[in-house]
């Protein structure tokens, strides 16, 4: 059943409290949360996690959709590839907290035959430069959040965003290039 | 942070409007104009032109980890990890989680301590998601049995696995409270002495798994961890029975102990001996070049990743530094030898050794160097021959000896082998001897006396199966239209082993005795015999007569002749082997061995005495060190109890096998070979009468199955045939009745329907029809039991012949004895045709057929046989054993039949006589006095 509780605080949110943004936090990292693990009992397709699918999901369970409008919508999912950001970043403190000093870190390759490392160190990189962005332009953090964390394709930013889908990609061209540069210098 | 948009300074944001217009205009232009058109674009800004310039670096970066999402960056494991978080107290299969002890490429690593009464502490590894779960559980199946009997000290013991509630796979493993051998040295700033000393101990566990066949695949320093603590005792340089205590005087001894041992086999999805495709579990840097090229890993690959540890140990660097680019592995099979670990010393790493980087350079010069490199060489037939060799090469370092890398040992030629074969289809050598060395260690598995009644048939089955399954899922049979099947393989294997290895005796011979072996498990023993033979031969001329290797091959052959039922031809085999043993001295297990294959033989023999006492010599030389649940001191108790059984010596039976049960419940639950030991604790409590205590133990052994094997497996066939044999006994026959069902069903589904192990459950159905008092039925069954073992390409006579006698017995009971006395006939013809003259068992057809004609009233040719029986009795039975009595009383009959009334009286008191000696039912020695009346009379 959709939370009646997140229905109001999402209306609140739209309607410019922003408040509401930490109060709508906990029930989407919970209902995320469940989301994937149903997915890993085997209650999916395929095998890769498809965060986009989640942040979907998580939308129709948490929301009364008879009350929230299309713009409602992208709020949520602007809310939920913020959760999933926090999500991913608060683990990757921990971990590099458990890691003390190092350690080669173990990879697994798979069929097609490219590495995959859980390279933690990465993504609180990425997280302080996205925070740079944001100074220069809110939405360009914001396209970048709900293209790598949200799992959304270009057309469904645009869709949550209100804006072109041209805009975007121009949008994430200059974004990528400039957290490129960032990433790059402070490695 | 609360708000999702946060506010920006407008400054910031209009220069930055400015920079991204500049930017795409830039893209716009030609890259040879852009930057001037930029210049005159920025006028007299610097710090525009700058950060422009920047942005259009950044663009022409082709990868981006952005271009990942989230969970390509960081991997669906730890995806799922910061998703789910497990929570401690979480149970998983029989434990409950704590703390998480760590994560890794394969997945994520608790404590755990188990949810039942067992007060037991574990390392529990969740397999990150995404591999098939239940390939993995099928494979973990097959694995966990060679897996559970890795029992060496620097081994993390594998306690268990299976799949979680989420349909994972999990396994836990003995918990080691240590930390990589790399932070552990440089942390303690150990010398290159100590460090090499630590090294060789953890090739020497490396050693053992290999000899046992098990190859680790993803060495690598966080699976070799050293502990602090007082190795157990037995151990190299450590007094027996010593304490953990910490006095000034006694400083613990480090411990190195390996992890994961088998589990990169277990998570591979396909055999590697048989295809390349599939899931590869492995650590760029540590990972030999032919494991990059998908090849599958051998001993050598461990060799290369010990390399890569001793290099790293000595000089602190890798021999190849992982590129932490995506998408680097490509490149990453060097091209040629990597730099000597002297040129890669650093400051750093010499103060972590306690020295200065001239003087590290200096001591890794020329000895170490070499050994580093011949381990790390690029084609598996350079390196080191094994770990074992690998080790004793460091430790002759330490004592200043000579090193022997070199390039020619026995690795390089078989090595050599391998590789000039692996052209070709699915019949590549590597292929073949990869898979004869898992069949011939997966034999080993089945070997001993386990589950008697069956023994030699399920070995041959289970081996059967086993290939069958190895090569079942091989699509490249399929793909180039060929039909090898397994034996083709071996047959292949076989003939390349004799033609391409000639030129090199030692090799050869080896191959030869694994072979062998294989076939002898597989029940060919005529194809067996040859390369046994040919395996003796050459290490008589590689050795001499005294020599450990000869005496093993010698072993080998009499262990086979035996089986064929040559017990003449196979004594003085083993008893020359015992005696080259005693001579030498120093190989504890193979003497015991030879000992326990000389006592079998013997007590096939009737010279129990003997037996006896090799079979406790053998105990003797054995379990002190190696324990009561070593797999070979169980195998020697096991065939201890067959003896005492044969003896009539129950109680001591029941106590030498009940020892075995014991010590094998106290191990990690489920403990497979339990099952075995339990099956013949059943057959004994059985046979004394213990019903309680035999249907208790079959349950036991049943659950066991179960668990292990699953619900469709031929061993679980088996434990339900057990129960359903004691419950017949008890004379719970419905129960019994649905118990065989459920094990046909499963042989039939498993087997086919024409094998010969069906035709044994039909033997015990047929019995219990008899039971049940509807012999029609039994003919019936047995019938077809008969059809099966006929319709085998080579029938066993020792299957036919007792199936002739049983049907034969059934129409005595029907009282058609014409039909029975020409079964009878065809039973003893069968014995007769496959058997020496004077065995044991060509005593029951003369006995049956004997009494039928006395019946039938065609005395004279009854005496003969019968007496005939009673001399094969008596020479080939314990003294007064209860067979040798009935065959005289009815030789006794026979004589009476003829009138010779004298003679039958005569036999007849012997036989009362031993009778009593041998301890019969008063009902029986009623019968006989009854009967010696009459003819008194």
């Amino acid at each position: 059943m959709p939370d009646a509780d997140v229905t109001e605080l999402l209306l609140d949110l739209q309607a410019g409290d922003s408040g509401a943004v930490d109060a709508i936090l906990p029930h989407v990292y919970g209902e995320l949360q469940d989301l994937a693990r149903r997915q890993l009992r085997g209650e999916r397709d395929g095998h890769t996690f498809d965060t986009a699918a989640l942040v979907h999901e998580a939308y129709l369970k948490l929301i009364r959709q008879d009350r929230v409008d299309w713009q409602g919508r992208s709020h949520f999912l602007g809310v939920a590839s913020l959760a999933m950001r926090r999500i991913l970043v608060n683990y990757a403190k921990k971990r590099r907290a458990q890691k003390r000093g190092g350690g080669e870190m173990a990879v697994t390759f798979q069929d097609d035959g490219v590495g995959r490392e859980a390279r933690t160190d990465d993504l609180l990189a990425l997280d302080e430069a996205l925070d740079g962005l944001a100074e220069r332009s809110e939405r360009q953090a914001r396209v970048v959040e709900m293209w790598f964390f949200g799992g959304l394709t270009h057309a469904e930013i645009a869709e949550a965003l209100g804006v072109s889908e041209p805009t975007i990609r121009r949008d994430w061209r200059v974004a990528r290039a400039w957290l490129n540069q960032a990433l790059q210098s402070e490695a | 942070m609360a708000d999702l948009l946060p506010r920006s300074s407008d400054g910031v944001t209009d220069r930055w409007a400015r920079v991204q217009t500049l930017f795409e205009h830039a893209l716009e232009r030609d890259a040879d104009e852009r930057s001037a058109w930029l210049r005159a674009e920025c006028g007299d800004d610097p710090g525009l032109y700058r950060e422009v310039e920047l942005l259009l670096d950044g663009d022409r970066q082709d990868t981006s980890f952005l271009d990942l999402r989230a969970v390509g960056l960081v991997g669906e494991e730890a995806f799922h990890d910061a998703l789910v978080p497990t929570r401690q107290g979480e149970r998983v299969g029989p434990w409950i989680l704590g703390d998480r002890i760590g994560t890794g490429g394969m997945g994520t690593v608790y404590r755990a301590e188990r949810a039942d009464d067992f007060e037991q502490t574990a390392a529990l590894k969740r397999i990150k998601p995404g591999m098939d779960s239940e390939a993995v559980l099928a494979r973990f199946r097959v694995e966990r049995q060679i897996l559970a009997r890795l029992a060496h000290p620097g081994i993390a013991r594998l306690l268990g696995g299976g799949l979680d509630a989420e349909g994972r796979p999990y396994f836990a493993m003995e918990l080691v409270d240590g930390e990589p051998i790399t932070d552990w040295c440089d942390d303690r700033q150990l010398s290159i002495d100590d460090r090499l000393a630590l090294f060789a101990r953890a090739c020497d566990a490396v050693a053992y798994a290999h000899r046992q066949l098990v190859v680790h695949r993803d060495l690598k320093p966080s699976n070799v961890l050293v502990a602090s603590g007082v190795e157990r005792s037995g151990e190299r340089g450590s007094g027996p029975g010593e304490e953990p205590a910490r006095s000034p005087f006694h400083i613990p001894r480090p411990q190195v102990k390996l992890l994961d041992f088998g589990i990169a086999r277990v998570l591979s999805e396909t055999d590697d001996a048989l295809t390349q495709v599939g899931q590869r579990v492995l650590t760029p840097g540590y990972a030999a070049p032919e494991q990059i090229r998908g090849e599958p890993p051998t001993t050598a690959t461990d060799v290369y990743a010990l390399g890569v540890l001793l290099y790293q140990l000595l000089s602190g660097a890798r021999p190849v530094e992982p590129d932490p680019e995506i998408g680097a592995l490509a490149t990453s099979v060097p091209d040629g030898p990597p730099p000597r670990p002297a040129t890669r010393v650093t400051a750093g790493a010499a103060r972590q050794r306690g020295t200065t980087e001239a003087a590290l350079a200096r001591r890794l010069r020329g000895d170490l160097d070499t050994i580093c490199l011949t381990a790390l060489a690029a084609e598996p037939e350079r390196r080191y021959g094994s770990a074992a060799e690998l080790a004793a090469d460091v430790r002759r370092h330490l004592d200043d000896l000579p090193i022997e890398a070199r390039p020619a040992t026995a690795g390089y030629r078989i090595g050599r082998f391998v590789r000039r074969h692996r052209t070709g289809v699915l019949g590549t050598a590597g292929a073949v001897a990869a898979l004869i060395a898992l069949v011939g260690f997966y034999t080993a598995q089945l070997a001993g006396e386990r589950n008697r009644a069956e023994s030699e048939a399920a070995k041959a089955t289970e081996v059967s199966a086993f290939l069958a399954s190895v090569l079942s899922g091989a699509d490249p049979l399929d793909a180039v239209g060929d039909t090898l099947t397994a034996f083709d393989l071996l047959d292949r294997g076989a003939a390349r082993v004799r033609s391409d290895l000639a030129d090199q005796p030692d090799v050869q011979s080896e191959m030869l005795l694994v072979l062998g072996g294989v076939y002898e498990n597989l029940g060919l023993y005529d194809t067996a015999e040859p390369l046994v033979r040919d395996a003796l031969r050459l290490r008589r001329q590689l050795h001499g007569d005294r020599h450990v290797e000869v005496a093993e091959a010698q072993r080998e052959l009499g262990g086979l002749l035996r089986a064929m039922g040559r017990t003449d031809d196979a004594a003085p085999l083993l008893r020359e082997a015992l005696d080259t043993h005693r001579r030498l001295g120093t190989d504890a297990l193979g003497t015991a061995r030879t000992m326990r294959t000389l006592g079998s033989l013997l007590r096939d023999q009737s010279e129990y005495d003997e037996a006896e006492a090799l079979y406790r010599e053998a105990l003797a030389l054995l379990e002190p060190s190696r324990g009561a649940a070593d797999p070979d001191v169980t195998d020697i108790k096991n065939s201890l109890s067959v003896l005492l059984e044969a003896v009539g010596r129950f109680d001591e039976a029941i106590g030498v096998i009940g020892d075995v049960v014991e010590t094998e419940r106290a191990q990690p639950s489920p403990y497979p070979p339990l099952s075995g030991s339990l099956a013949t604790l059943g057959g004994l409590l059985r046979e004394t009468g213990d019903l309680d205590g035999a249907e208790d133990v079959a349950r036991e052994a049943l659950a066991l199955d179960q668990e292990v094997f699953g619900d469709q497996h031929p061993r679980t066939a088996t434990s339900l045939r057990n129960l359903g044999s004691i419950l017949r006994d008890r004379d719970r026959y419905d129960e019994a009745a649905s118990l065989y069902d459920e094990a046909l069903r499963i042989r039939r589904a498993s087997l086919g329907p024409d094998h010969p192990r069906v035709a044994n459950l039909l033997n015990s159905l047929g019995l219990l029809e008899i039971d049940r008092g509807t012999p029609e039925d039994a003919i019936a069954t047995y019938r077809e039991a008969l059809r099966i073992y006929e319709a085998q390409p080579d029938p066993n006579p020792s299957r036919v012949a007792p199936a002739l006698h049983n049907l034969a017995e059934l129409y005595v009971d029907l009282g058609q004895s014409a039909q029975a006395e020409r079964l009878y006939r065809r039973s003893l013809a069968t014995v007769r045709s496959a058997m020496a003259p004077g065995s044991a068992d060509i005593a029951f057809p003369l006995v049956s057929l004997g009494t039928l004609l006395t019946q039938r009233g065609a005395t004279s040719e009854a005496i003969s046989l019968l007496e005939e029986a009673v001399e094969i009795r008596r020479a080939s039975l314990p003294p007064d054993h209860r067979y040798t009595a009935q065959a005289e009383r009815r030789l006794s009959d026979a004589l009476a039949g003829a009138a010779r009334t004298s003679d039958a009286r005569m036999l007849l008191e012997e036989s009362l006589r031993r009778l009593r000696q041998s301890g019969a039912d008063d009902e029986l020695v009623d019968a006989a006095q009854a009967r010696l009346g009459r003819l008194a009379s």
